[in-house]
């Protein structure tokens, strides 16, 4: 199968395709990054995890629908941007560690640089999880396609077997509005504790 | 128009810009419209952000059915320069050899193929104090005494209680002890639905090309370069390539 076969498949959902990318490229990328971005395994590893999923993410928004080269460089050049982010932040952390460690011993403290902000947002995301398994299916499903999936509302009425795109939206709707409730609450109830 | 599917509208660009004005204006007054607003754009990009942790896992989930990393077979290459100087030094030893060549052209063979391609299958099984037979000939293996790993894995064998990688590692101690006939008999026995499998299809290969069996040895090398999933699919390739 050609890679634009593959991109088009993968396009109209066939998530085995992506896996099967994942499976032929990743003891590749694994040698490659650890001998040119001297990282461990585990960091080259997850870096081709954050590389497959935004070529998934890519080709799904419609931003990736041809390639100028093979899947398999569009890959690696992927992770090689992340795997160079991945080097200027440890070298920084290295740096404020360092920073840190003089301030303590001139008797000080380094505030948090990075603020709460990371941190908030994280546990915003674990309470939207929370949220939407309290919302359950199908609405779990329709919103995933719509927002992370990148399906238009002709997709997803397709993929979801409403009678028209008119109902797919409004199916749509009613599911952000339930999940914008319970999301709401759970969200108040934290800041009333 | 309900609440949310005008911020929907909004956020997606598909106001008036009429609507548009009006919208920014009960933002900059209405503070609960505002804090309607907030919380839709916070679900948005939560959303991306959930779906996108989903598919990490799901990736997460492949990765810990696949055998564990190990670094393919060194290839080793050459920048331009060297590359056309060997090809020279090549060229004069062409030329020099083809009198030995014409000697000894009865007995070609694809031995070289298979000492190129071949390196040990790297055991990568954790260690641990757990004293089974296995774990003992896989330790055995690591500090290459191949003849006695071999001999406990024939035990396991003979009571029948020898595993897929126990075979699969049998295999490899055979061809480390130049055995071929008896590695390609033990790869044989690894099943299609074992986790072994892929690697026993590659080093099945191998085991023929030792054992000068070239035409067996390219069929299967030949099915696996037309497998792109296949772990060893790029190895394939660069035999094919040197075997047309």
């Amino acid at each position: 199968m050609s890679d634009e076969n593959i991109i088009a498949r993968i396009r109209q959902g066939d998530e085995s395709k992506l896996m099967a990318i994942y499976r032929a490229y990743r003891n590749d990328f694994i040698f490659w990054a650890m001998r040119h971005f001297s990282c461990n395994e585990e960091i080259a590893k997850d870096v081709f995890q954050v590389a497959i999923t935004i070529f998934y993410e890519n080709i799904m928004s419609g931003k990736l629908s041809k390639l100028s080269s093979s899947v398999k460089t569009y890959l690696f050049a992927i992770g090689k941007n992340k795997l160079h982010e991945n080097q200027v932040a440890r070298e920084r952390d290295l740096k404020i560690q360092q920073f840190e460690q003089d301030k303590i011993k001139d008797g000080f403290q380094l505030e948090n640089l990075e603020g709460e902000t990371s941190e908030e947002k994280e546990g915003m995301y674990k309470m939207l999880e929370k949220a939407l398994i309290e919302l359950g299916e199908p609405c779990r499903t329709v919103l995933e396609m719509y927002y992370y999936q990148d399906l238009s509302i002709e997709e997803l009425a397709t993929k979801m077997d409403y009678k028209s795109t008119d109902s797919a939206k409004t199916q749509k709707y009613k599911c952000l509005t339930r999940l914008k409730k319970i999301f709401q609450e759970s969200v108040l109830g934290i800041k009333n504790i | 128009m309900e609440n949310t599917e005008l911020i929907e509208r909004y956020f997606e660009g598909k106001l008036s810009p009429h609507e548009r004005k009006e919208f920014e204006t009960r933002v900059a007054q209405e503070t609960s419209f505002s804090e309607e607003v907030a919380l839709q754009r916070t679900i948005r990009e939560g959303l991306r952000a959930v779906g996108r942790g989903r598919m990490l896992s799901k990736l997460e989930e492949v990765e810990s059915n696949m055998s564990a990393y190990h670094p393919p077979t060194q290839v080793i290459r050459f920048d331009e320069r060297t590359r056309q100087r060997f090809y020279w030094a090549a060229a004069a030893a062409i030329v020099l050899l083809i009198p030995v060549y014409l000697l000894l052209k009865a007995n070609v063979s694809h031995d070289a193929l298979f000492a190129r391609y071949f390196t040990p299958y790297e055991n990568t099984a954790t260690q641990s104090a757990n004293q089974d037979p296995l774990n003992h000939a896989l330790q055995l293996y690591r500090a290459k005494n191949y003849a006695q790993a071999l001999g406990i894995l024939e035990t396991l064998e003979d009571k029948g209680n020898a595993s897929d990688s126990a075979l699969f590692y049998k295999a490899n101690v055979h061809m480390q002890l130049e055995q071929p006939a008896e590695a390609i008999t033990t790869l044989k026995q690894i099943s299609s639905t074992s986790t072994f499998y892929d690697e026993a299809q590659w080093y099945l290969a191998l085991a023929y090309f030792q054992n000068k069996e070239t035409n067996k040895a390219k069929e299967i090398v030949t099915s696996i370069t037309q497998t792109p999933a296949h772990p060893y699919h790029q190895q394939a390739q660069e035999l094919y390539k040197e075997l047309k």
